[in-house]
């Protein structure tokens, strides 16, 4: 029970959480439903909120084959966005690695920082409580933002591979980040913080998009089905 | 170009070798290093960094105002960019 708030009201509001119509009126950015898991101290919440943010992120594609994702994990992570102050970059970047995760057929998903870890999906898990999961037990390796080795290391002949990061990597000797992966297998970066430099030329198979809304997500599929051999601008 | 030309936390150079009282017009003077322009080429080489040092590549002007622009809330100071270089940039790449 949180106090104040009566079951009748705590009804509705869950209501409009789980209505799709209501959440796409909204245009409330699926991280915010993470501000919102993070903030509420009932469990009550638990589910209303975990069924708005699979709503919000009707753009996160169904991807078959298997998929790499990489989740930075840097100091530059850390760093607060927004005015108040409630999300971190990490947390953006592990609601949607974790949610693209849920909607793999066979995703194998990292944190890399200085070093980099296997963070076990649980099947079935719901993406606020895996993210929350993920920061208490502390998958954070340092300042570094080692992307280069983090890919060459766990790049196991993956159908693609997609990193969420700021793009911001620590030198690392090759031409790019991405070099250790063949030129046919897609390389998708999900940039978060849109600084001016990126950490892999644009090329075939080497994209880039972000943001915090989900909207950029179903260029995947596009890009993959061959519809779609650059922006659509 | 070393790191330590443009960012001071690299900077690892002897402070002999900084060359902080040459001046235009001084015997060996070299003109501070200006980037390339942006546009064209369209997929630049190598000539920037990322802030934290490893090879980094241009973006496509639009592709860099639309990143800045879905990540971005403006007057907002981040990691590595204080707000006004950012809202700057976001202006540039704009026009």
């Amino acid at each position: 029970m949180t106090p104040g708030v009566s079951d009748e009201v705590a009804e509705s509001v869950a209501d409009k959480l789980s209505d799709p119509v209501e959440v796409a009126r909204s245009r409330v950015l699926p991280i915010r439903y993470l501000s919102a898991f993070n903030a509420a101290r009932s469990p009550r919440w638990a589910v209303a909120l975990e069924m708005a943010l699979q709503l919000a992120l009707s753009n996160v594609p169904r991807l078959d084959g298997r998929t790499l994702i990489l989740i930075d994990t840097s100091g530059s992570m850390s760093a607060k966005f927004g005015k108040d102050g409630s999300l971190r970059y990490w947390e953006a970047a592990t609601v949607f690695g974790l949610a693209l995760a849920a909607r793999s057929a066979d995703a194998d998903v990292v944190s890399f920082s200085s070093f980099s870890r296997v963070f076990a999906v649980e099947p079935g898990e719901w993406v606020l409580p895996a993210v929350r999961r993920f920061g208490r037990a502390g998958y954070f390796y340092g300042q570094g933002t080692e992307t280069e080795r983090a890919v060459r290391e766990h790049y196991k002949r993956h159908d693609r591979v997609v990193i969420l990061t700021d793009e911001q990597a620590h030198w690392h000797g090759s031409r790019h980040v991405a070099s250790s992966i063949p030129a046919t297998i897609p390389v998708y970066t999900w940039n978060l913080a849109g600084y001016a430099g990126g950490h892999v030329p644009a090329a075939r198979n080497r994209h880039t998009f972000g943001g915090l809304s989900d909207a950029a997500f179903a260029m995947i599929p596009m890009i993959e089905a061959g519809e779609a051999q650059a922006w659509p601008f | 170009m070393a790191m330590g030309d443009t960012m001071g936390k690299f900077n690892f150079k002897s402070r002999e070798n900084r060359h902080e009282l040459e001046f235009e017009g001084a015997p060996g003077y070299v003109p501070e290093y200006r980037p390339p322009r942006y546009w064209p080429p369209l997929y630049g080489p190598e000539e920037v960094r990322t802030f934290e040092g490893a090879p980094g590549f241009v973006r496509e002007p639009k592709l860099e105002l639309f990143l800045l622009a879905v990540s971005n809330m403006v007057g907002e100071d981040t990691f590595y960019e204080a707000a006004s270089d950012r809202d700057a940039r976001g202006q540039r790449r704009g026009r």
